[in-house]
C-alpha cells in the first residue's frame, strides 16, 4: 500500500501526524510502516471529514491530536509484544560490562559528572524555591502589594500611611480585600520566664483572610478588632508558641503581657506562615500602633491585597491612582505628589532575588559544560579503543543508529548514576547554600529536595549524556561504518577528524572558564571596593544593644529619659568602655526613618513637597562613641537640653549641608519640621558630621538630621558601647545593669559593629564566593582537559615526533612545535573567551560595584592567567615528546 | 482466544462494534466511545488472537478520495463465537453501541 505523493501529503499535515511520526522508532522495524500508514491514514481521513486544511475550528484539531495520544500505548503494546530482541535491556547490560571492564575510566567520569550534576542542581534548588515555586498563599497570583510613590523625592516604593490605605481600601473597586500590616514592632513579653523582647507584626484584620491563611487552632482576627479601644487579642506565631508556650493548645483564651498591657490569645499560625517581609513572632491588629495611626504624614504601613477574580493588576493600578489622585486634591498638605505603586506579590518577594540567581545558575551550569567537555574528550579517547569491537558488531549487521544507540546507552547510563550521587550531594549543597546565604533571601526555608528538583536533575542528567555522548558516538561510528575490518586503521584521517573535535571540546573549555574568571575577578574587585567603603564611623571594639522600655510601665516622657541618662551613666562605668552612646535607629542596620524639613525661604511648599532626610535621634555621646567626625560648629551637649530657654538644636551630615543648604553656612541656620505645630520653635543647627552609610554600604548617604533623644523621649534605644578591646564581654556586664535597674526588661540585638558590617555585605560576599569557587573548579578542570589532548596529541604524533628526532631536530625544536601548537589552540580559545565574557558580563552590572564590567584590567590578568596555565598544563605532554627515544618511536604501533 | 474467559468489557465492546459495521480504528473509537490508547491494543490482541483480521482497502478507492488506503478490520468465525459468549457475559453493550451512528458501507473491493 504504498501510498502516492498526494495522499501522503494530506497525511502529514494531520494533526498529530508528526507525533505519530516521532513515535514510530518505538514500533518494531518489521511493523514500523504498516502501523505507521494505518495511524496517518485515519488521521488524514478524520481531518478531511472535518475540512481539513480549510477547518480552523481549534477544537477539531485538538480532539485529533487528543486522539493522535493513542498511538504511544498502541506502539508500547507492539514493542513489548514484538520486539523480540530486547534491546535496550540488551544494551543496558552491554553498557555495563564495559563501563565496569575500565573501573578508573569510569570512576573518573562518574565523579566529575556527579560533581557538576550536584552543583548545579543544588543552585537550582535554590532558584527554584526563591523564584519558581508559586508562594505559599491561596491563589497567590491574584495577590499584589500597594506602595506609595513619592513623585517629589522619587522614591518608587515607600510604605503607606494609614489613614491612606484606609481610604484605598473604602474607594478602591478592584481588590477583593485590601489590608495592611507593620512588619516589625517591638514589644517586651513579660510573664513566667525571663522578659523577651519580641518582632510582632502589627495587622489589619483582614489581613489573613486576604492572604488566604487559616489559623492553625484558635482563629485569626475579626472586624471589630482593628478599632482602637477594641479588645486586645493576639495571634501566637508557631515557633513562639511551641518555644514559650510548650506548644499547648490550652494556650487559647489566655492572656499574655506585652509591653505591660494584657492581650488574650486567641490562634496560633501553622508552622509554614509567613508574613512577607516580617519575622515576626506573634500578631496582633493596628491598635497597638497608636499615635502612629493618626495624620497622614507618618507613613509606615506596607499594603497587600487580592485583586477580584478577573480584574487585572494594571485595572487595579489605575483604579487605585485614581484614588490617590483624588486624596491629592482633598489634602494637598500631605498628599501631593503622592502616587501608587503596585506589583504582584510574587514580584515583590522574588524580584530583588532575580539577577544574582541567575547568575549563580548561569555560572554552575558554565562548569557544568566544561565538565561535559572533558568527559567528552575521554569518551573519544576511549571510543578510539574500541575501534575493532564496534567494527565486528557492524560487520554482524548493526545499523549506524543502532551503534550509536549502543554508544549513548552507555553515557545515559554513566549520566544517570552520576546524576543519582549527585542528587545526594545537591541535598547536602542546597543545605549549606541555604546556611551561607544572605538572610533576607526569601523563602530560604522552602530550599529542598522536590518533585521540581527531581526532574530537573532526570532531565539535566540525560542532557549531558547527550552532550557528552552524541559526539564521540557519531564520530567512532562513522569511523566504523567507513572503514570496515582494516589492520591499522590508525590512517591518518581517523586521527583528523578526532583531533578536530578534541580541539573544538578544549577550545570551549577555555573559553568559558575565560568568562568565568572574568566573572570572578570582577566580583572579587566589586566586593573587595565595597568592603573597603569607609561607614563613615569606626567599627572596631564596638557592641550595640537594644533596650526597650514598655510604654504602660514609662508612660511619661521625662522617666524614660532619666532611664535611659542613669543607664548610659552606669554604662560608662563597666571596666574597659571608653565611651557610651544612643541612638534611635542604627546605621546598617535599622532601616531609617524620615521626615521633611522646611528649609529657610520655602516656607509656602506643602509638606509633601519639602525635601525629605533621615531622622536620628541621638544621645550626646552618640557621635563620640561611633567615631564619626565632627566637620563644622559642635554636636549637642547636655546643656543645650537642660536648658529649656534655649531654642531645641539639631545636627546635621555633610550631604545635607551640601546638597541642600548650599553655599551657605548651616551653623546656626534654622530648620523647621514639616507637619510640626506652628507654635513649636524652631531646630537650630550647631554642627555637621561626617556621612555615615546609611541603609547600605553601596548606597550614597542620604541628607540626616540628628535630634537630641530627649525630644521625642523614644521607648526604644540601641545603646553603644566602646571598649579597649574585645567587647564581647560587655554584654553580660549590660544585661545586668539594665537588670539591676528594672528585670522586666530585656536587653536585645546585641551585635558588634564589625558584625554589622560584615552582614552589610552578605549578599555580595555569598554570590562572590560561590562564583569564585566555580571559576576555580572551572580552571582545573580546563587545565586538566588541556594536559588530556596535549597528552593523547603527543601520543598520536609519536612516529612523526620520532622522525624529527632523529633526524637531528633538538629537544627544544619539539618542544617549540608541541608547545607552539598548545598555545595557538590556548591563545584562540582565550581570545573567543574573552569576547564571550565581554558581552555576558553585561548581565551582571547591578551586581557590581565601583568597577565597569568591561575593566580591562580584569580581562587582561585573566587572560594572562588561562594562557599561563595552558602553558603549564602543556609542558608536561611537550616534555616527554622531546625526550623521546627517536628508534622506538619511530617503530611504534601507535 | 476460544476457550479464554477473559474477554474484557471494552474488548467486547470492539468485537461487537466490528460485527456491526465499524470496520475502520477511528470509527471503532466513535462507536466505542473508548479513548484511542485503549481500542488499539485491543485490535492488536484481538487479531493476534485470531478474532479479526485486518486488510487495507484499495489502493483505488483511496486515491480517489485523495488520502492514504486505511486499515480495515473483520470479525472471524472464531471471533463470532467469542462475541456470542461476551454478549450472553455482558449484556448492556448491545444497547450501548445502539446509541452510535450507524456503521458507513465499506467501500467495495
Amino acid at each position: 500500500m504504498a501510498a502516492d505523493p498526494v495522499s501522503r501529503d494530506r497525511a502529514t499535515h494531520a494533526p498529530g501526524a508528526g507525533f505519530v511520526r516521532a513515535l514510530a522508532p518505538i514500533v518494531p522495524a518489521s511493523r514500523r510502516e504498516e502501523w505507521l500508514g494505518e495511524w496517518e491514514a485515519e488521521l488524514a481521513y478524520a481531518w478531511s471529514r472535518v475540512g481539513g486544511e480549510r477547518s480552523t475550528s481549534p477544537a477539531a484539531r485538538a480532539a485529533l491530536l487528543l486522539r493522535a495520544l493513542g498511538a504511544l500505548p498502541d506502539a508500547i503494546w507492539l514493542r513489548r509484544r514484538y520486539g523480540g530482541d530486547l534491546m535496550l535491556r540488551q544494551d543496558l547490560r552491554y553498557a555495563a560490562r564495559s563501563l565496569v571492564r575500565r573501573p578508573a575510566f569510569t570512576t573518573v567520569i562518574v565523579a566529575t559528572l556527579a560533581l557538576c550534576i550536584g552543583a548545579t542542581t543544588a543552585i537550582f534548588s535554590v532558584v527554584h524555591a526563591v523564584l519558581l515555586r508559586p508562594l505559599p498563599y491561596e491563589a497567590p497570583d491574584r495577590l499584589v502589594m500597594v506602595w506609595s510613590r513619592d513623585s517629589i523625592g522619587q522614591a518608587d516604593r515607600n510604605v503607606v500611611s494609614a489613614a491612606n490605605y484606609f481610604a484605598w481600601r473604602q474607594e478602591s473597586t478592584s481588590f477583593e480585600q485590601l489590608a495592611a500590616y507593620f512588619p516589625n514592632w517591638n514589644a517586651t513579653l513579660t510573664g513566667g520566664e525571663a522578659a523577651e523582647r519580641l518582632e510582632i507584626g502589627v495587622t489589619s484584620a483582614n489581613l489573613f483572610v486576604t492572604l488566604g491563611a487559616r489559623a492553625e487552632i484558635g482563629r485569626t482576627f475579626l472586624t471589630g478588632e482593628e478599632v482602637p479601644g477594641a479588645p486586645r487579642v493576639v495571634v501566637l506565631g508557631h515557633a513562639l508558641w511551641q518555644r514559650r508556650f510548650g506548644g499547648d493548645s490550652g494556650v487559647l483564651g489566655t492572656t499574655i503581657v506585652l509591653d505591660g498591657e494584657p492581650y488574650t490569645v486567641v490562634g496560633v499560625m501553622p508552622r509554614d506562615f509567613k508574613l512577607p517581609g516580617s519575622k515576626a513572632d506573634l500578631f496582633t491588629p493596628l491598635p497597638i500602633l497608636g499615635r502612629m495611626l493618626e495624620g497622614r504624614i507618618p507613613h509606615l504601613l506596607m499594603v497587600v491585597g487580592r485583586l477580584r477574580p478577573g480584574v487585572t493588576i494594571e485595572r487595579a493600578r489605575v483604579d487605585l491612582a485614581t484614588v490617590a489622585r483624588r486624596l491629592e486634591r482633598e489634602y494637598p498638605q500631605s498628599n501631593t505628589g503622592w502616587g501608587v505603586t503596585m506589583l504582584s506579590l510574587h514580584e515583590q518577594v522574588a524580584g530583588e532575588a532575580r539577577r544574582p540567581l541567575l547568575v549563580l545558575l548561569a555560572a554552575v551550569a558554565t562548569v557544568l559544560l566544561i565538565g561535559c567537555a572533558n568527559i567528552a574528550n575521554l569518551m573519544l579517547s576511549r571510543t578510539a579503543g574500541r575501534h575493532r569491537e564496534l567494527a565486528v558488531r557492524a560487520a554482524l549487521g548493526a545499523g549506524r543508529r543502532r551503534l550509536i544507540t549502543q554508544l549513548l546507552t552507555e553515557s545515559v547510563a554513566i549520566a544517570v548514576v552520576a546524576g543519582g550521587i549527585g542528587l545526594a550531594l545537591a541535598y547536602w549543597g542546597a543545605r549549606g547554600l541555604a546556611a551561607l546565604a544572605p538572610e533576607e533571601l526569601p523563602r530560604l526555608n522552602d530550599i529542598g529536595i522536590d518533585a521540581g528538583v527531581l526532574a530537573f536533575t532526570l532531565g539535566l542528567s540525560v542532557l549531558t549524556a547527550v552532550l557528552f555522548g552524541l559526539a564521540p558516538a557519531i564520530h567512532a561510528v562513522r569511523r566504523v561504518t567507513g572503514d570496515v575490518l582494516k589492520e591499522s586503521s590508525r590512517a591518518a584521517t581517523a586521527s583528523g577528524g578526532r583531533r578536530r573535535l578534541r580541539n573544538m571540546l578544549v577550545v570551549s573549555e577555555i573559553a568559558f572558564a575565560v568568562v568565568l574568571l572574568v566573572g570572578a575577578g570582577l566580583l572579587i574587585s566589586s566586593f573587595v571596593r565595597l568592603r573597603g567603603q569607609d561607614p563613615g564611623f569606626r567599627p572596631e571594639h564596638v557592641v550595640a544593644m537594644k533596650v526597650g522600655l514598655p510604654r504602660a510601665a514609662y508612660p511619661e516622657p521625662a522617666r524614660r529619659i532619666a532611664f535611659f541618662d542613669e543607664l548610659t551613666r552606669r554604662l560608662r562605668a563597666l571596666p574597659t568602655v571608653t565611651a557610651v552612646g544612643a541612638i534611635t535607629r542604627l546605621p546598617l542596620y535599622d532601616s531609617p526613618l524620615t521626615t521633611r524639613v522646611v528649609l529657610p525661604g520655602r516656607q509656602a511648599l506643602a509638606d509633601a513637597e519639602q525635601p525629605e532626610v533621615g531622622l536620628r535621634n541621638v544621645s550626646e555621646g552618640y557621635f563620640h562613641a561611633m567615631g564619626i567626625p565632627l566637620i563644622a560648629g559642635r554636636t549637642i551637649t547636655e546643656r543645650d537640653v537642660a536648658d529649656t530657654a534655649l531654642p531645641p538644636v539639631m545636627v546635621i551630615n555633610q550631604t545635607m549641608a551640601r546638597r541642600l543648604l548650599v553655599g551657605r553656612d548651616p551653623v546656626g541656620m534654622q530648620l523647621r519640621i514639616a507637619g510640626a505645630a506652628p507654635t513649636t520653635p524652631p531646630f537650630t543647627i550647631v554642627g555637621v558630621v561626617g556621612d555615615v552609610r546609611d541603609g547600605s554600604l553601596r548606597e550614597e548617604p542620604n541628607p540626616q538630621i540628628y535630634l537630641s533623644y530627649r525630644q521625642t523621649a523614644p521607648t526604644t534605644l540601641s545603646v553603644i558601647l566602646r571598649s579597649t578591646s574585645d567587647p564581647a564581654p560587655l554584654v553580660a556586664a549590660a544585661r545586668r545593669t539594665v537588670a539591676a535597674m528594672d528585670p522586666n526588661l530585656a536587653v536585645h540585638s546585641t551585635t558588634t559593629l564589625t558584625q554589622v558590617l560584615a552582614e552589610a555585605v552578605t549578599e555580595e560576599r555569598f554570590v562572590t564566593l560561590l562564583i569564585t569557587s566555580f571559576a576555580l573548579v572551572a580552571i582545573v578542570l580546563a587545565a586538566v582537559g588541556v594536559y588530556g589532548v596535549m597528552a593523547y596529541g603527543v601520543t598520536e604524533r609519536t612516529r612523526e615526533i620520532g622522525i624529527r628526532l632523529a633526524f637531528g631536530a633538538q629537544t627544544r625544536d619539539v618542544l617549540r612545535l608541541v608547545l607552539g601548537e598548545g598555545l595557538a589552540v590556548a591563545a584562540l580559545a582565550v581570545a573567543l573567551g574573552l569576547m564571550v565574557a565581554w558581552g555576558a558580563t553585561r548581565a551582571m552590572t547591578s551586581l557590581l560595584y565601583g568597577v565597569s564590567a568591561a575593566d580591562v584590567t580584569t580581562y587582561a590578568s585573566v587572560g594572562l592567567l588561562l594562557l599561563l596555565v595552558a602553558l603549564l598544563a602543556c609542558y608536561l605532554p611537550a616534555r616527554r615528546a622531546a625526550h623521546m627515544d627517536p628508534a622506538s618511536a619511530i617503530r611504534s604501533e601507535e | 482466544m476460544p476457550g479464554d474467559s477473559r474477554i474484557t468489557h471494552p474488548t467486547a465492546m470492539v468485537l461487537l462494534a466490528v460485527s456491526r459495521g465499524h470496520r475502520y480504528g477511528f470509527d471503532i473509537i466513535d462507536a466505542t466511545g473508548l479513548r484511542s490508547g485503549t481500542v488499539y491494543p485491543i485490535l492488536r490482541r484481538l487479531e493476534d488472537a485470531g478474532l479479526l483480521r485486518s486488510r487495507w482497502e484499495p489502493v483505488r478507492s483511496a486515491r480517489e478520495a485523495q488520502r492514504p488506503p486505511r486499515r480495515y478490520y473483520q470479525i472471524t468465525g472464531a471471533g463470532a463465537e467469542a462475541l456470542h459468549e461476551a454478549l450472553a457475559r455482558y449484556p448492556g453493550i448491545a444497547k450501548l453501541l445502539a446509541s452510535s451512528r450507524p456503521a458507513p458501507r465499506p467501500a467495495p473491493a
